[in-house]
């Protein structure tokens, strides 16, 4: 019977030496006079009573004495061998036949040897589908179908499992525990299926399994040993570390290729012939092959066998960037380690025509999404913004802080100062630093924006060099020393560390650079940049001081004596005298600034803007208070506008909004409070009336609470109760406790105290009535 | 004043009459559509229960909020809206004691926002949590996250924490007109002034004070004087309005929104079930027990949310056995809600125990408010043996130090802070100092209220 197992037509050989040469055959013919061509579709059965469909790949003879004929066969699944998750992801309706490219990059192409048995032809197995699913969906369907196929019972029996992935890039620590199965340089398992053509099952010679669904008649057992290509089938674990291993094989892989910093693989054939002649091909041209450096392809065949696998290892893989596997990366990866099986088993392939790769690398992959390649920014609006029309809105949009006009009204002086400072100091080549301190509000920031602005129309007018100017805030840093950082990235694009960004610095503003314009630094914020050091403060101030820097400083921060409160002398002296303070805005600047904004549009009476003026520079003096204030008036006034009415700002408004802005909410919020609360705070009140003292325990507040309870009439709630009313209390901050001596603070606020006491007599009052 | 607007939080509703519907209702129907209260099975009462639970326990926002805090909602609104539309830049606090209704406020508002697609389509929101983000990273993490700018993927966001605040603040920079509106509700707005520098508050109140992309800050805070948390120039970037919320509920308010929390939409079942429900819900409020237990609760805490409190009991009890609200129940809820932890820890404590906090009561009276140590309760346990001969069992010293330790252990006792029970040097058990943390009330209470040897009933 074996004897009928015999190859047809002409072969060829591949290979130097007898033992190793092989044969390449296009048919074998079968016992029942069947002729079997690669391409063909055949069922491949197995011990256990499943059978398979494969697709013939080729045949060949390895020259040896036992099983030596040997066919490479391309799995493909059936419709109910489809992991349920696979079907799902179809784009289309299975037809009941259909056969499913089993995609898989190492196993799915095996090699099985048909020793002295069957290959057989099973053409009625129906079509074969191609391109049913994407390369993802096959990648995934097999992951799935690892673990609920009976595939995998093939590994029980006798199956040559070697790993072939000798000369592929990979990471030398981190894939460490995924590269277990790998690391044995070579082991080998054997499968023993029987093939069956036509093999009943009641007919097993020898014990072995064997059925064809179409052809009952012949009853021959085949046996099938499949050299299984990968090593990671027979356990769980190992499949997922080999998914792993892919996933980061795909990533190297790209990386070679994006940074072309590696020589290109030497070979990497690409079989055009097996896909010619089978339904792969259409999914397979899909695929975009991407290949790695294999080291010494040609005579890969013979070292595999030897020496361990890897030869190469790549290190430093960015861990951040391994996150977004592209699609297309599977297909690429999959495709290319068919082609080193391919290329392994048949590296002659005097029939195959072959296509170079260079060609085919070309194909770019996706650009990856990484941190630095992304652009900031938020998602754009469905509708375009409404531009303002009617005169309160407008006044509105004036108002607003960020609306700030072309020049700064009632900041003249400063204006001038700090631009013939910089303006001077860029046309003498005198490099220095300027120190503007100011309560917020007070425009700061705003004049010198302003300077730059003209600063910058000087030099598109010739009068200056060109400079260029860089920004920094010490509020917009997570951490003082990222200021050089930023400085630095602002300076040259470059990207460091903390550290080594100082020393660039040093380095940039010491060497002579007659090429580069100067720079103009403004440091805003500056008191954030005090460490104990003082080493950020110590290096922006000292840079200027060098004579071939090209760096003038401009450091804003809130209090005039910064330099003498926080900063050493080192620091200070090197911050140098020139100074310059700006004062909170008076009535009058403040009613100017609201005025100027307001130029041409009749929204306001002019004694409302007076009173907001005049009730923010007695308080503060803060320009965005009025600014918020006036706002707050146009709406209310829009809100309260009665038909006949004018229509413009007038006093009541700004007072409404003065007074929702500016009042006390603890007099709501008191005659607001419950019946326990307030007379809680009233025994709050007469236990610090009583004792003196400004701090007094829960206990004592506890007595008086009782006490006044029972005074009013109503029945003391249980101590729980009254302490969650305490604790309620206190989440609004009218007393502060230190929980771990239960003991209730008065939080120096004797003036709050009295308030309450006013309040709640008011309150009484308002209850009898 | 506009706080003090009426909150008419659900409008009434007219309930036809019963006694129309049980004429109509013939006890013989073949489709058993119509049933009373003591006809309705387990499934019916399973969904009724299911209702008022979920109104109870505050889900979902109220059906019926028309007028509740009418200006600060049209205030809020108007500020969403323009920042919507125009791209006006904003920022407010809403402030009000816990359980007024902040956080309802604002969900509702933007649920309501949210049906506009001109406003929807131009803006995204931000929820960030200050108990959820403990410190900037996070917060700024989250923000990442929630805009989905490109530096995130799956959730994770790339970067050092210095590179995703640059990132972030790049990306809230850049304005052609053309970026949608950014809304950041900031719950437990007073916790991230705890942060460090207060960077973000900083940073968020400084875009929405300057030209770049459009954002509306809203913090929702219980503390009242959070805006004396802010730094200086923090605090010069924040607009300064605030948006109070109160308590402003009347006791009648809160009884009546208790009564449209309890009643069933009349097509929500049977129609005569629904009715009769209805009525029983308006006789059982109504009830004495129930007003006072209600009031009681009210008094304490006028957040609408402690007087559904004792609501929860009598509805989970509810069934076919037991087909109304009992007052018993209101009753019993409230005896859990207003009891007293540290009296029903005295009240597990053995003859012994309850001696020697009688003792170190007396004690307590003594001295005022000095501390104690074992060797004087013992000495004083003596003594109130003595008085009491015949009647009680006079314990040895070992006993009643072990017995102290209980207490100890019960944190009934505590031991003053440094006073030898860590450290170097350890003063022997009898002679650490301690202090009492029982009130002489709750320890009379307790002894009244249980059933104790009346002995100790001086």
């Amino acid at each position: 019977m074996e004897m009928q197992y015999c190859w047809k037509g002409k072969f060829t050989v591949e290979g130097a030496s007898k033992r190793r040469s092989k044969k390449y055959y296009e048919h074998l013919q079968l016992p029942d006079q069947t002729i079997v061509s690669t391409g063909d579709i055949v069922v491949i059965d197995n011990v256990d009573g499943e059978d398979f469909v494969a697709v013939v790949e080729h045949f060949y003879d390895n020259g040896q004495a036992m099983d030596s004929k040997r066919a490479k066969v391309q799995w493909y699944l059936r419709k109910s061998e489809l992991p349920a998750l696979g079907e799902l992801r179809m784009p289309m309706v299975a037809h009941e036949q259909e056969l499913f490219l089993f995609n898989r990059p190492k196993s799915s192409i095996v090699e099985v040897d048909i020793g002295t048995t069957v290959m057989c032809s099973n053409k009625t197995t129906g079509r074969v589908s191609q391109g049913n699913m994407d390369v993802v969906d096959a990648l995934d369907l097999f992951s799935a179908a690892e673990m609920s196929s009976p595939r995998k019972k093939y590994c029980k029996f006798r199956a040559e499992y070697k790993t072939e992935i000798c000369g592929r890039p990979r990471t030398t620590s981190r894939l460490s525990t995924s590269q277990r199965g790998e690391n044995t340089p070579t082991r080998r398992k054997s499968v023993r299926i029987s093939v069956p053509q036509s093999c009943p099952p009641l007919d097993r010679g020898k014990g072995q399994k064997h059925r064809d669904p179409t052809k009952t008649k012949s009853q021959r057992n085949r046996k099938l040993v499949f050299e299984d290509v990968d090593s990671d089938s027979d356990s769980l674990v190992e499949d997922e570390n080999e998914d792993e291993r892919l996933a980061k094989l795909k990533r190297l892989k790209k990386k070679v290729i994006e940074s072309k910093s590696e020589t290109p693989r030497t070979t990497s054939k690409v079989s055009v012939k097996r896909r010619k002649d089978t339904p792969r091909q259409a999914v397979a041209s899909k695929k975009v092959p991407q290949s790695c450096p294999q080291p010494g392809a040609s005579s890969r065949r013979s070292s595999l066998r030897k020496t361990p696998k890897r030869r190469i290892n790549f290190s430093s893989i960015k861990e951040e960037e391994d996150e977004d596997d592209e699609d297309e990366w599977d297909g690429s990866e999959s495709s290319s380690d068919d082609e080193e099986e391919e290329s392994n088993y048949r590296p002659s392939r005097a029939k195959t025509p072959k296509k170079s790769v260079k060609g085919r690398t070309v194909a770019t992959p996706k650009v990856k999404v990484s941190a630095k390649a992304a652009t900031p920014q938020i998602r754009s609006r469905k509708t375009p913004r409404k531009t303002p029309s009617k005169p309160l809105e407008q006044a509105r949009a004036r108002l607003h802080v960020s609306a700030v006009p072309s020049s700064l009204p009632c900041r003249e002086d400063e204006f001038t100062d700090i631009f013939s400072f910089v303006k001077g100091h860029l046309i003498d080549k005198l490099w220095g630093c300027l120190y503007v301190s100011g309560v917020p509000g007070t425009g700061k920031t705003a004049t010198v924006h302003a300077m730059l602005e003209e600063l910058n129309t000087e030099v598109q007018e010739g009068e200056i060099p060109a400079f260029q100017t860089i920004e920094i805030n010490g509020m917009r840093l997570t951490e003082p020393h990222q200021a050089f950082v930023q400085i630095l990235k602002h300076l040259t694009g470059q990207k460091a560390t903390p550290q080594h960004a100082a020393s660039l610095l040093e380095q940039y503003f010491s060497s002579p650079r007659p090429k580069s314009k100067p720079v103009v630094l403004i440091v805003d914020e500056l008191d954030l940049l005090w460490t104990r050091k003082q080493d950020v403060l110590y290096s922006i101030f000292d840079w200027p001081t060098k004579p071939k820097s090209g760096l003038i400083v401009v450091a804003i921060a809130n209090t005039m004596d910064l330099p003498e409160r926080i900063m050493m002398n080192r620091v200070s002296s090197r911050l140098g005298l020139s100074r310059m303070t700006f004062q909170p805005y008076t009535f009058k600047q403040l009613q100017e600034i609201v005025e100027v904004r307001l130029q041409g549009l009749r929204a306001f009476d002019s004694e409302a803007i007076q009173l907001a003026a005049r009730k923010v520079a007695a308080l503060s003096g803060d320009a965005r208070r009025a600014l918020d204030i006036c706002r707050r008036a146009t709406e209310i006034a829009e809100r309260t506008k009665q038909k006949g009415s004018k229509g413009t700002v007038g006093l009541n408004h700004v007072e409404w909004a003065v007074e929702e802005m500016f009042c006390s909410p603890k007099i709501m919020a008191i005659r607001n409070a419950s019946e326990q609360e307030q007379i809680f705070l009233r025994a709050l009140i007469s236990e610090f009336r009583q004792s003196g003292l400004e701090e007094t325990t829960f206990e004592e507040v506890l007595k008086q609470h009782v006490s006044l309870c029972r005074l009013q009439g109503f029945t003391p709630p249980s101590v729980s109760e009254i302490w969650s009313v305490c604790v309620h209390l206190a989440s609004s901050n009218f007393a502060t406790w230190k929980l771990v001596s239960m003991r209730l603070e008065k939080e120096s606020c004797s003036m709050s105290v009295r308030m309450m006491l006013g309040l709640l007599s008011a309150n009484q009052r308002v209850s009898r009535h | 004043m506009m706080l003090l607007k009426r909150h008419r939080r659900f409008a009434a509703r007219s309930c036809p009459e019963n006694a129309e519907y049980r004429t109509i209702f013939k006890p013989r129907m073949v489709k058993k559509k119509e049933y009373g209260l003591k006809e309705a099975d387990d499934e019916v009462w399973e969904k009724v229960q299911d209702l008022l639970r979920a109104r109870i326990c505050q889900n979902s926002l109220p059906e019926n909020m028309d007028g509740t805090f009418q200006s600060q909602r049209e205030h809020l609104t108007d500020l969403i809206r323009r920042c919507a539309t125009i791209g006006e830049s904003n920022s407010a606090l809403v402030i009000g004691p816990s359980g007024a209704g902040k956080t309802m406020l604002m969900s509702s508002i933007l649920s309501e926002l949210a049906k506009d697609s001109k406003i929807s389509g131009n803006i995204l929101q931000v929820h960030l949590n200050g108990l959820l983000q403990t410190d900037d990273r996070l917060a700024v993490q989250e923000i990442t996250r929630q805009l989905r700018l490109e530096n995130t993927v799956k959730d994770r966001v790339f970067g050092s924490m210095a590179e995703k605040l640059s990132f972030l603040l790049e990306a809230l920079k850049k304005d052609e007109g053309k970026s949608q509106s950014i809304l950041f509700v900031l719950e437990e707005f007073d916790l991230f002034a705890h942060h460090k520098n207060q960077t973000l508050l900083y940073n968020l109140f400084d875009i929405s004070q300057s030209e770049q992309t459009p954002v509306t800050v809203i913090g929702l805070t219980c503390r009242l004087d959070v805006v004396e948390l802010l730094e200086k120039r923090v605090k010069s970037g924040f607009s300064h309005r605030q948006i109070h919320l109160f308590h402003s509920l009347s006791f009648e308010q809160a009884c009546k929104v208790c009564e449209d929390a309890l009643t069933l939409p009349l097509n929500y079942l049977s129609k005569k079930f629904c009715t009769e429900w209805n009525s029983h819900v308006k006789e059982f409020l109504q009830e004495r027990i129930v007003e006072t237990s209600l009031r009681h609760l009210y008094d304490l805490d006028k957040s609408i949310r402690s007087v559904y409190s004792i609501l929860l009991i009598p509805i989970c009890r509810l069934g076919p056995s037991h087909p109304r609200l009992d007052s018993a129940d209101v009753l019993d809820a409230l005896k859990m809600s207003s009891c007293d932890s540290k009296s029903a820890m005295l009240q597990g404590l053995t003859i012994l125990q309850l001696c020697l906090i009688i003792a170190m009561k007396h004690l307590a009276e003594l001295y005022e408010g000095s501390n104690i140590n074992f060797e004087m309760v013992y000495n004083e346990y003596q003594k109130f043996v003595q008085k009491k001969s015949n009647s009680i069992q006079c314990f040895g010293k070992p006993v009643c130090l072990k017995a102290f330790e209980q207490l100890i252990v019960l944190e009934l006792v505590r031991p003053v802070e440094g006073s030898g029970f860590t450290g170097a040097k350890l003063t022997p058990k009898e002679y650490r100092s301690l202090k009492l943390l029982v009130t002489p009330l709750q320890v009379v209470e307790t002894l009244n209220s249980f059933s104790c040897p009346s002995e100790l009933k001086m």
